[in-house]
C-alpha cells in the first residue's frame, strides 16, 4: 500500500516532462518578445505595453471583449439555468436523449454552426421572415456582422456546456429539499431562492467564471460573425500577426488578456470568500 | 491448513495507537473471531495478518513462518471484504477462478475446480454470470468460493455479513460454520455483532481500545468475562456501584449505595488492583436476578418500572433505592410483577462477580 | 400523473428549454436541410423545395483532403493526449505526491490559456524552432498534432482521474490476496476499470480536436490544413454550397462519434463538471 504509491508516481515523468516542454519555453519566449520593441532588437522595454494601454483603440477593444462576453455569459446564464433545471428535475426516458442532443450541439465545430446561423439570421432568413410575417418587425433587423451578431455567436459557442455543467449541478441537490420547503409552505418562488439558488451558487459561479473565460478566448465567432467590425482582442491578435506580422505587439495584447482574465478570476474568487465569510 | 501467531504486533499512526501490542494464537483449524465495537482496531489487526498493513512493530507468524514482510500475495491466505469486492467486469466463473490463473493451472483443471466450488456453496452453473445479476447473498457466496479456490492455508473475513439482513445473515452464518468443518482451514473473522461472534466461534478474541481484552470459548466469555467491558459487550448485565470493604478467599464483599453489604466472587482473570474503600462494581446477569414481594429477605429493595413480554421471556425495568434502572429477567411462566410494585432482588452468591470501580 | 397545476408551474422553464433547444440546434438543422436543395442555396425550407444530393457530389477535392488531416491528426493527438493524461492521472490520484493541488493547477492551464493565444504561441515557436535548428514543423501534420496534444491533455486527465477517485481498492486488494503480482492487478483489475475514463478521454480530445479553429489556423498552410480552417476560409471569402453537404457529413459524423463514446464510456463521463 506504501509502496505501491511510490510505483505510481513515476507515471508523472512523461506528461509533466511534455508539458513543460510544450508550456514554458513557448510562453516565454512570447513573453519575452513582448518585451522587446521588434523582434530582434535588444533592450527590454515595456514600451509595447506602455503603447497598448495608452492606445484608445486596444482599450477599445478590451472593453469590447469584455463588454461582449460579459452581455454573452448572462444571456447563457438566463436561457440555460431554467433549462438545465427542467432537465435535472424531469424523471422520464428522453431527458438522456435530450442531453446528447445538446452534447451533439456542443461538439459540432463552431464553423458549421456559424454557416447554419448565417443561414437563420440574414436578412431573408428565418428569423426575419418570421418577424416579419407576425408584423413583428417592418423592416428585417441586422443580426449579423456586429455585435449582436458576435454575442449570438458567443451564446452558440458556450450555452449547451453551460447547460450540461448546471445539470450536473443540480442533480446534486436532493429533490426532497424542494419537496420539503414546499411543505413548509414556501412558493416556487421562495423555494427557488432560499433552497436552490443558495445550493446551486457554488456550481453556478464555477460555471460562468469558465463560460466567461471561454467568451473572452473566443475567435472563431467574432471573425465570423463580426464582418470584420467588431474587434475583440481575439481578433486583433490574429490581424497583428497574419496581417501585419507585428508579433511584439501580439504578444503584449495577448499577454494582456491573459492577464485580464486572469485578474477577473482572481477578483471573483476574492468576491465569493468574502461574501461566503461575511453570509 | 496453519497455526497463525501475533507476536505484540502494534499500528500506530503519528501518537495514536490503532493496535497496540497484541498478542494472539490461533490454533491450526480453528474459527475464531475478532470482536469489538468499531474503532477496537480488529480490522487493522486483520489486514496485518493479511499483510495488507505493515505493522509498525511485532511479528506475525503463519504456519510457523515469519511473515511480516512478505506481500500479501505470498501468504497464501483466502479474504473476503465487507463489500464482497467481486470483479465487475468478470463472471462468476473468472472470479472464482483468478487465484488459480495466477498460479498457472491448466483450463482443464480450473473449470474442474470451479464446478467444484459452485457445488460446494450452492449455485451450479453460475459460472457466465456476472456479480451485478447476483443477490447480495450468492455474491457473498461467490467471495466464499473464490477465496477458498486454491486451499490457502488461512481464510481471513472482514465483517463479511454485515450487509445481509437478518435471515440471509443467519443462514450465512450456518453456511460458514458447516464450510469452515468441513473443509478445517483456520478461520479469523472481524465482527461487531456479538451473537455472531457466540454462533461462530471456537473461541473469541475481544478487542477494545487496540488491546486483546480477552480470549476464550464463548461460553468461558460469558461466565467469566476479565472485566466490565467484557461482561457488557457479551449479553447484558447489571452492574452496581459500591465500595469494596473486605476481600478474602475469591470473596469480596461490596457496600451497595444504599447500605447493603453484598458478597461477589472475584474472577481470577481480573487483573485489575483491588483495594479496600476503593470503589468496586458487583456484575449480576439479568436472567440471575430474581424479583419477590417486597418485604423482609432478598438483598436489594426495588420499584417495577416497566414490564417487557417478549414471548418466552419477561423484562423487567427496576428502580434501585439509588436510583439505578436494574434489568431483571424472568421466565414467562411465574407471576408478573405490575409498574409500581415494590419488590426485592435476590441472586446466588456465586451469580455476583466483582469489578473496580473504572471503566474497563 | 402529475397534477395539472404543477405542470403549469413547470411551463416557463419549459419554454425557456424550447428556446435554447431551438436556438442550439436551428441553426445545425438549416445547414443539414439547405445541404439537399438545389440550385444556389441560401435558402433551406422544410422539407426541401428542390430535393437534391446535387452539393454531395460536388464537394471539392481540397475538403475532402482538409478532413482526412482533421482526422489523422484528431486520432494521432487523441491517443497520445489519452497515454500521457492517463500516466498523470494514476499519479495524480494514487502516487499520494506533494503539492498535488498544485500538479492539478498546473496540469490545466492549457485549458486557461485562450486557445488563439496558444494558437499564437506556438506560431512563433514553430519558427524560432526552425530558425534554430532547421526542422520546420510549421504546415505540416506533425505540427498541428503536437499543438493538440497540448490542450486535450487536460481532458483525458480529467475522465481517467474520476474514474480512478471513484475505483474501489478492494478489489485491487482482493486481486493480492488471491496471489496476483502487482502487474497483473494493473493488467486484470485496474486497468478494465479504467477502461471507460480512457475511451472519454480519448472521445473528448479527439472531437476537441478535430473542431478546433484558432489554433489550427495559425499553424496550417495552405496546402496542409484542417477541415475547420478550411471553412473558416470559406466563410470568409467565398461561399461554395458544397460546404453545406461538407458539414452535414461532419454533424453526422460528430452524432455518430458521441453516441459510440456514450454506449463504451457512459453517460456520467461524458458530461462536465465544474472542476474544470
Amino acid at each position: 500500500m506504501e509502496a505501491h504509491s511510490l510505483s505510481w508516481r513515476r507515471f508523472l515523468w512523461a506528461p509533466l516532462l511534455v508539458t513543460i516542454l510544450l508550456l514554458v519555453p513557448p510562453q516565454a519566449v512570447f513573453f519575452w518578445m513582448s518585451l522587446h520593441r521588434q523582434t530582434g532588437t535588444d533592450g527590454l522595454t515595456l514600451d509595447n505595453y506602455a503603447r497598448v494601454l495608452t492606445d484608445g483603440f486596444y482599450l477599445g477593444s478590451l472593453w469590447t471583449t469584455v463588454w461582449l462576453s460579459l452581455v454573452a455569459t448572462l444571456l447563457a446564464l438566463l436561457a440555460g439555468f431554467p433549462t438545465a433545471y427542467i432537465l435535472a428535475r424531469t424523471r422520464s426516458a428522453w431527458i438522456s436523449a435530450l442531453i446528447v442532443l445538446l452534447l451533439v450541439s456542443s461538439f459540432v465545430t463552431i464553423v458549421i454552426k456559424v454557416l447554419g446561423l448565417s443561414l437563420v439570421l440574414g436578412r431573408q432568413g428565418v428569423v426575419n421572415e418570421l418577424l416579419l410575417a407576425l408584423a413583428l418587425i417592418d423592416q428585417p433587423l441586422i443580426l449579423l456582422n456586429n455585435n449582436i451578431g458576435v454575442v449570438i455567436g458567443l451564446v452558440q459557442y458556450t450555452l449547451p456546456f453551460l447547460v450540461m455543467l448546471l445539470f450536473s449541478v443540480i442533480q446534486t441537490i436532493p429533490g426532497s429539499l424542494e419537496e420539503a420547503a414546499e411543505l413548509h409552505g414556501a412558493t416556487r418562488l421562495s423555494m427557488f431562492r432560499r433552497v436552490v439558488l443558495p445550493l446551486a451558487m457554488p456550481g453556478l459561479i464555477a460555471g460562468s467564471l469558465i463560460v466567461f473565460n471561454l467568451n473572452m478566448g473566443a475567435f472563431t465567432s467574432a471573425v465570423l460573425l463580426g464582418g470584420g467590425r467588431v474587434l475583440t482582442l481575439p481578433v486583433v491578435i490574429q490581424r497583428k500577426i497574419l496581417l501585419d506580422v507585428d508579433y511584439p505587439i501580439a504578444a503584449t495584447l495577448a499577454t494582456l488578456l491573459v492577464g485580464v482574465v486572469f485578474l477577473i478570476n482572481v477578483a471573483s474568487a476574492l468576491l465569493v470568500r468574502r461574501r461566503a465569510a461575511g453570509a | 491448513m496453519a497455526e497463525v501467531r501475533l507476536e505484540r504486533i502494534t499500528k500506530q499512526y503519528g501518537q495514536h495507537k490503532v493496535v497496540d501490542e497484541v498478542n494472539l494464537d490461533v490454533a491450526d483449524g480453528e474459527f475464531l473471531v475478532l470482536l469489538g465495537p468499531s474503532g477496537c482496531g480488529k480490522t487493522t489487526t486483520l489486514r496485518m495478518i493479511a499483510g495488507l498493513a505493515t505493522p509498525t512493530s511485532g511479528r506475525v507468524r503463519i504456519g510457523g513462518t515469519d511473515v511480516t514482510a512478505t506481500p500479501v500475495r505470498r501468504r497464501n491466505i483466502g479474504m473476503i471484504f465487507q463489500d464482497y469486492a467481486l470483479f465487475p467486469h468478470m463472471t462468476v466463473g473468472e472470479n472464482i477462478a483468478f487465484g488459480l490463473t495466477e498460479r498457472r493451472q491448466s483450463r482443464k483443471q480450473v473449470e474442474a475446480r470451479v464446478r467444484e466450488l459452485l457445488e460446494l456453496i450452492r449455485l451450479p452453473g453460475y459460472e457466465a454470470r456476472y456479480p451485478e445479476q447476483l443477490s447480495g447473498g450468492q455474491q457473498q457466496r461467490v467471495a466464499l468460493a473464490r477465496a477458498l479456490a486454491y486451499s490457502p492455508a488461512l481464510l481471513l473475513m472482514d465483517e463479511p455479513l454485515g450487509a445481509l439482513d437478518l435471515k440471509l445473515r443467519e443462514a450465512m452464518q450456518i453456511e460458514l460454520h458447516r464450510l469452515q468443518r468441513e473443509l478445517r482451514v483456520t478461520t479469523i473473522l472481524v465482527t461487531h455483532d456479538q451473537e455472531e461472534a457466540m454462533s461462530l466461534a471456537d473461541r473469541i478474541a475481544i478487542m477494545a481500545e487496540g488491546h486483546v481484552q480477552q480470549v476464550g470459548a464463548p461460553e468461558e466469555l460469558y461466565r467469566s468475562p476479565a472485566n466490565a467491558f467484557v461482561a457488557q459487550f457479551i449479553g447484558k448485565v447489571n452492574l452496581l456501584p459500591g465500595t469494596l470493604t473486605a476481600l478474602s478467599n475469591g470473596v469480596a464483599s461490596v457496600r451497595l449505595q444504599d447500605g447493603s453489604v453484598v458478597n461477589a466472587a472475584v474472577n481470577t482473570l481480573v487483573r485489575e488492583p483491588l483495594a479496600i474503600d476503593a470503589p468496586a462494581r458487583v456484575s449480576v446477569r439479568p436472567e440471575r436476578l430474581r424479583l419477590a414481594r417486597g418485604g423482609a429477605g432478598g438483598r436489594i429493595a426495588g420499584t417495577v418500572q416497566r414490564r417487557r413480554f417478549l414471548g418466552n421471556i419477561v423484562h423487567y425495568f427496576v428502580r434501585a433505592p439509588w436510583g439505578q434502572v436494574l434489568l431483571v429477567e424472568h421466565g414467562a411462566g411465574g407471576e408478573p410483577f405490575a409498574p409500581g410494585a415494590d419488590v426485592t432482588l435476590d441472586w446466588k452468591a456465586e451469580d455476583a462477580q466483582l469489578f473496580g470501580g473504572s471503566d474497563f | 400523473m402529475k397534477p395539472l397545476g404543477q405542470t403549469f408551474r413547470q411551463a416557463p422553464f419549459w419554454f425557456a428549454a424550447l428556446v435554447v433547444y431551438a436556438f442550439l440546434l436551428g441553426p445545425i438543422l438549416a445547414v443539414i436541410l439547405a445541404s439537399f436543395e438545389a440550385g444556389q442555396a441560401y435558402h433551406f425550407a422544410f422539407p426541401p423545395k428542390n430535393f437534391s444530393f446535387e452539393w454531395y457530389g460536388k464537394i471539392p477535392h481540397r475538403y475532402l483532403h482538409a478532413l482526412g488531416v482533421s482526422v489523422l491528426v484528431a486520432g494521432v493527438s487523441a491517443v497520445i493526449a489519452t497515454l500521457l493524461g492517463a500516466a498523470a492521472a494514476l499519479a495524480l490520484v494514487r502516487g499520494r505526491l506533494p503539492a498535488t493541488e498544485l500538479l492539478q493547477s498546473y496540469f490545466r492551464l492549457p485549458l486557461q490559456i485562450p486557445f488563439v493565444v496558444t494558437g499564437v504561441v506556438f506560431l512563433q515557436f514553430y519558427n524560432h524552432l526552425a530558425i534554430a535548428t532547421g526542422i520546420d514543423v510549421l504546415g505540416t501534420v506533425a505540427g498541428l498534432i503536437v499543438a493538440h496534444v497540448f490542450v486535450t491533455i487536460p481532458y483525458s486527465i480529467g475522465t481517467v482521474g474520476s474514474v480512478l477517485i471513484r475505483a474501489n481498492p478492494r478489489l485491487e486488494e482482493a486481486a493480492r490476496t488471491l496471489g496476483a503480482s502487482e502487474a497483473a492487478v494493473f493488467r486484470r483489475v485496474l486497468l478494465p476499470t479504467l477502461r471507460p475514463g480512457l475511451f472519454a478521454g480519448f472521445f473528448y480530445a479527439f472531437i476537441v480536436s478535430f473542431g478546433d479553429v484558432p489554433i489550427s489556423i495559425f499553424i496550417a498552410s495552405a496546402k496542409m490544413t484542417t477541415l475547420p480552417v478550411e471553412i473558416f476560409s470559406t466563410l470568409q471569402f467565398d461561399f461554395d454550397p458544397a460546404i453545406l453537404a461538407l458539414s452535414t457529413i461532419v454533424v453526422a459524423f460528430s452524432a455518430l462519434l458521441i453516441l459510440g463514446a456514450q454506449k463504451f464510456a457512459g453517460f456520467d463521463l461524458v458530461l462536465p463538471s465544474a472542476k474544470q
